[in-house]
């Protein structure tokens, strides 16, 4: 088990590295020289001692692999440089609006994974049955609506129309309970169909008819034996879900007008403020990977056959 | 036995190949799976008509009108007018002239530089293999439409930035499984023969390898479909696709988005656009999947 | 000394009410609006309310700096204004009064003036304001280091200054200034601490060290700037309602670009004071609770597309009459203010007092007519409908910011355009990176709007050395040049009158540029908000006076 963990954090960390590449790489792919187009930015003008300037200030003038290991060891601090247009750093940049984003993500991934639990385990049990088919209609709907669209009809409905809500913004639970069903639908459409499928595997396993034959009820074969196997891909799928979410959260927050990391990237990329764009870019990856492995090794407590492997 | 009798027993017409009896199988269990010959019904008809537009379109895309500012659903205007007095539907229809397109062509590249990394992958291994692999482990940490962000960043806004980030971002996908089903056939005995025989390896790759990948990919590439128009769509809806005056239903929900109380049916419209068309195609794959082959679903 | 009569109404004089004008009460009444002022009537009449307390306000553009002397947007001006002070303000008749100056005269030829300042007066840094200060603040703009724009083109003539006592200061101008008052209220002229210029240098305009009842606390770039009362504040001015310390200790002015999400924390209180509400958003605030419609016809420029007359196809003369022509100006003024704002006509806003009513007469909505211009000045129509003269196809640009509205605004004209045969292409971008375009001359159409009480601010964007600066449209007139720099030194109001009428009649048959609406600012605050005062301009509100009702 040991090496399971060490093999998982070993590869962990070289995609790290290589998010850290490519994250870098994305300020010198674009097209035209960096130091230029960020000298036009500013009201100073474009002379050419200015754009000198900015180029060293920036250490572009260094080799590339010293700009990258000046980049990995900065972000490494958590110095993920200044934005160029407001000159404030991007690591706090980040982190004031993370709450916000952290708050409807975490929301959403609730009610996806809930309701997706639910409906795919009722789903598999009933299989066949009118209730399996609108729980598969159900969830192609979340996989085929898109998020900004069902937003805004919503929004129509419920604060335009009926009045019930407010608009956006703001705190509280009635602020942010639309935003979190719009994303959380689009994440119960995923884990329901998930999780009916591993449960329909299981239930036609073996064991369970043993258990059935030994005269157990439904509710029972459920909870003992099928839940924790049903468990392991919906367990997997938290990894691929959160970063469905993080790029969710990007169209709904500016859908209901939050604050957020999606609307401050949309703004950085509108602004070209390219430091900002790379700072967000690598926080989402960051996030992700470190996610990703906290499930692998918690596959270790969950199915037992990797823990002897 | 009598002449007559023997000319009808022929013994050397050769079987139905395996290949037709598959495409035969193919065929009846699709057609038997009624949501997805619906879905492939409506898809065909939203092409239709995209197609058709110019003649079917009773309006044209950028027809201004502005004594109907803002004017509701009515006979002279189906589904209403938007702000510069232009007709809803006819926007609608042509705004499926673009928003289809970029879906395709960005499942397009996504499948090219799948097949190519995927067969580099899965067929050459070792180093080949890992190298690649990590590479779309890289790429897979980032939330597809943060990816497509990303190439956003590097290339700038426009429609045609849209299809390259979108089918960039699903590359790694289409890899993963072009490359697991090279890995089931690198080692079966037709290629081995094949290798002995002395053809090259990149004729073996084509010709016998590959093929296998195509109903999967073939799957895939139909729901990644529905998936690329809902992402470019987006990206359109937060600014960086088309441009004004271009009708792309994601921008024109975006535009929409400030007149949503006073007039609701510039987002509906364009909004149930996209659900028919990803619906359709959802479920056009989903027969397709299970059709192919039943073991998968 | 007569510095002219503006002929706006001065019936309601300190409130958030604006200029009445029949259109206005027209649209009003379309509108359904029973009023255009909110229940605030005069804080004359009602006692303060908290002595503490904060209000948020919210603007639609960003800033890039607070140095008064390189400030180019409006939200810098408006945070400017509780920042900083100038030596003199304008009452609603135009008439200069003291603020840091208390009087002064001119010499016989206009081209000295000696002004008496304030004493007793300390900046926030606790430095003393004297001669000294002003000196430095007027030399500081006229150094190129500072690249001052707006700031540069206020001053006018001035050329330097003699500090005679610390209590008087002697200004030399190479010619006499008329706008001089009105210029010199100006924020972008206010006076600033040379020591806080010293100690911060290239940084200044993050620090921004003034005299006014407010102080500079901090700056969230993109996302607020939060000021605090100057508790050592002592009042200068002669048009506030009380003495003493500004009420509210804590003023915010937040960076919300988007009208929605804008209006949308007004409603939900994260606001309390929001500019620029979308027109067709202003009719149900009217009817709305929590919140009540600011509207005020601020003078000034209307909000106009330059043409740029450097850059083909608009460097041909038939091709900027044909536009003129070839613009419904009621669907603009109906998509971008639901024609809350009346059509303009020329570069001067109707509301201000040099307003030459005749440019009405050059031009109409007359589609036919901008056909015929083109295809007589050799433009013919094109395989695709584009015209075209001597193989180069009339291809208009214009770089926008990322403003629906606008944008809006934008596709009617270019609808418009290419019915006449014009082709337009929008590009949407930031606003820094379509400014810089309009500055490098690359636009055919820049859009702007602006607000002053003088005309001389024509001299802004028409006066051939502004070009590179605001003046997008590139336009080079000789006499406007000329016009404009004798309108600036005389000081007769009729002579100016007529100076300024020949400008704008010139400018407009040169069709250097498309008037659109005089825009009608409508904003909006919280209900109980009271004591927003308009300074003369009518655009920009002043906290001093503003409290809550409690």
């Amino acid at each position: 088990m040991a090496s399971y963990i060490a093999q998982r954090l070993l590869g962990a960390i070289l995609v790290l590295l290589g998010v850290s590449v490519f994250v870098f790489s994305i300020l010198h792919l674009i097209p035209g020289d960096v130091a230029s187009l960020l000298a036009a930015r500013s009201f100073a003008g474009v002379s050419p001692e200015y754009t000198a300037r900015i180029r060293h200030q920036l250490g572009l003038d260094n080799p590339l692999w010293v700009q990258y290991w000046d980049f990995l060891r900065k972000a490494l601090l958590g110095d993920l440089g200044r934005s160029f247009y407001t000159n404030h750093p991007v690591a706090k940049s980040i982190f004031e609006q993370f709450p916000a984003t952290l708050e409807l993500t975490g929301a959403a991934l609730a009610i996806g994974v809930g309701l997706g639990l639910f409906l795919g385990i009722f789903s598999a049990i009933h299989h066949n049955t009118l209730i399996d088919n609108l729980a598969m209609v159900f969830s192609l709907g979340g996989l085929s609506i898109p998020i900004f669209w069902s937003g805004l009809m919503l929004i129509y409905l419920f604060s335009v129309q009926l009045n019930w809500l407010p608009i956006t913004a703001g705190h509280g639970w009635k602020t942010i309970i639309l935003p979190a069903t719009v994303l959380g639908y689009d994440a119960a459409a995923f884990v329901t169909r998930m999780v009916r499928t591993s449960v329909l595997e299981v239930l036609r396993q073996d064991f369970v008819r043993t258990a059935r034959a030994k005269g157990l009820g439904q509710p029972l074969i459920v909870f003992r034996h099928v839940l924790k196997p049903a468990m392991i891909p919906t367990i997997t799928l938290i990894g691929l879900l959160t970063g469905r979410l993080l790029g969710g959260a990007v169209v709904v927050e500016t859908v209901f007008a939050r604050q957020g990391v999606g609307r401050l990237a949309l703004d950085a990329i509108q602004y070209k403020d390219y430091f900002l764009v790379q700072g967000i870019v690598l926080l989402a990856a960051v996030i992700y990977v470190l996610l990703n492995l906290v499930v692998d090794v918690s596959y270790t407590w969950l199915d037992p056959r990797i823990r002897f492997q | 036995m009598s002449a007559h009798a023997a000319a009808k027993v022929d013994d050397r017409a050769p079987l139905p190949s395996k290949r037709a009896r598959r495409v035969a199988a193919f065929y009846r269990l699709f057609a038997r799976n009624r949501s997805a010959v619906t879905g492939g019904v409506i898809v065909a008809l939203v092409v239709l008509i995209t197609v058709l537009a110019p003649m079917i379109a009773p309006y044209s895309y950028n027809q201004q009108d502005f004594t109907q500012y803002l004017t509701p659903p009515s006979r002279a205007h189906l589904l209403g007018t938007d702000e510069q007095g232009r007709d809803i539907l006819s926007r609608v229809i042509y705004g499926g002239r673009l928003s289809l397109p970029i879906g395709i062509i960005a499942v397009a590249i996504a499948t090219v530089f799948g097949f190519l990394f995927g067969a580099l992958a899965g067929y050459f291994g070792s180093w080949v293999d890992a190298v690649v692999m990590r590479w779309m482990d890289v790429m897979l940490a980032f939330p597809t439409i943060l990816l497509a962000l990303a190439v956003i960043t590097i290339l700038g806004p426009g429609v045609i930035n849209v299809m390259i980030a979108v089918g960039i971002s699903s590359i790694p996908f289409y890899t993963r499984v072009v490359r697991s089903s090279v890995l089931t056939v690198k080692h079966m005995e037709y290629v081995t023969a094949a290798r002995a025989v002395g053809c090259s390896e990149v004729r073996i790759v084509a010709r016998h390898v590959l093929p296998n990948s195509f109903a999967p990919v073939m799957v895939l590439a139909t729901t990644g479909t529905a998936a690329a128009i809902i992402t470019s769509a987006a990206l359109s809806f937060v600014g960086l696709g088309a441009q004004p005056p271009i009708p792309e239903w994601g921008s024109m929900l975006n535009t929409g988005r400030d007149y949503l109380r006073h007039a609701p049916w510039m987002t509906t419209f364009p909004g149930l656009a996209i659900v028919v068309t990803v619906v359709a195609i959802n479920l056009l794959g989903d027969g397709l999947r299970d059709a192919l082959d039943p073991r998968l679903s | 000394m007569d510095w002219g009569q503006p002929e706006w109404d001065h019936r309601h004089a300190l409130l958030e009410r604006p200029i009445s004008r029949r259109q206005m009460l027209k649209s009003a009444a379309a509108l359904g609006a029973a009023s255009v002022f909110g229940p605030v009537v005069s804080a004359r009449a009602q006692g303060p309310g908290k002595p503490s307390g904060k209000v948020t306000a919210a603007m639609y553009v960003d800033i890039t700096s607070l140095d008064p002397g390189a400030t180019v947007y409006i939200p810098g001006i408006l945070i400017l204004k509780s920042l900083v002070e100038t030596l003199v303000e304008l009452d609603d008749k135009g008439n200069p009064r003291p603020r840091l100056a208390t009087n002064w005269k001119a010499s016989p030829d206009g081209k000295v003036w000696t002004f008496r300042l304030r004493e007793g007066v300390r900046f926030h840094d606790g430095t003393p304001f004297d001669a000294e200060a002003v000196k430095f603040t007027f030399d500081r703009i006229l150094d190129p280091a500072t690249k001052s724009q707006t700031g540069a083109s206020l001053i006018g003539p001035y050329k330097a200054s003699e500090v005679v006592d610390p209590q008087t200061i002697k200004m030399t101008f190479s010619d006499p200034y008329a706008p001089i008052f009105a210029n010199f209220s100006n924020p972008v002229l206010g006076i600033v601490s040379p020591s806080a210029v010293k100690k911060y240098g290239a940084d200044f305009g993050e620090h921004p060290i003034g005299t006014g009842p407010y102080m500079f606390k901090e700056w969230v770039h993109g996302d607020h700037v939060t000021l605090t009362r100057y508790d050592k504040y002592v009042n200068t001015s002669t048009l506030v309602h009380h003495k003493g310390l500004p009420y509210l200790d804590t003023v915010v002015v937040r960076f919300i670009l988007d009208h929605q999400t804008r209006l949308a924390a007004l409603l939900a209180g994260e606001i309390d004071f929001m500019f620029n509400v979308p027109a067709l958003d202003s009719v149900n605030l009217r009817h709305d609770p929590r919140a009540r419609v600011v509207q005020t016809m601020f003078t000034g420029c209307p909000t106009v597309q330059h043409v740029n007359r450097q850059l083909p196809p608009t460097n041909d003369l038939a091709v900027a009459k044909a536009i003129q022509f070839a613009v419904n100006r009621d669907v603009i003024a109906k998509i971008g203010t639901q024609s809350v704002s009346p059509v303009a006509w020329g570069p001067l806003k109707s509301s201000n007092w040099g307003y030459n009513p005749q440019v009405k007469t050059l031009y109409r909505f007359d589609p036919e007519k901008a056909k015929q211009l083109l295809t007589e000045a050799g433009w013919v129509p094109g395989p695709n409908g584009i015209r075209v003269k001597n193989g180069q196809e009339a291809k208009l640009v214009s770089a926008t910011k990322d403003d629906k509205l606008v944008i809006s605004e934008l596709e009617a004209m270019q609808g418009m355009l290419r019915a006449v045969g014009l082709d337009l292409e929008i590009k949407v971008m930031a606003l820094a990176a379509s400014e810089e375009l309009a500055r490098q001359g690359k636009n055919s159409l820049s859009r702007t709007n602006w607000w002053g009480t003088d005309p001389d601010i024509l001299t802004t964007f028409y006066h051939s050395k502004s070009i590179g600066g605001w003046n997008f449209g590139y336009f080079k007139n000789d006499e406007v040049d000329r016009l404009l720099d004798t309108g600036r030194a005389t000081l007769e109001p009729k002579k100016r009158l007529e100076i300024y009428n020949r400008v704008q009649m010139l400018i407009m048959e040169q069709a250097a540029v498309l008037p659109l609406y005089d825009w009608v600012a409508i904003n909006a605050a919280r209900t109980g908000l009271q004591g927003i005062r308009f300074d003369a301009t009518k655009y920009y509100p002043e906290w001093y006076d503003v409290t809550w009702k409690s």
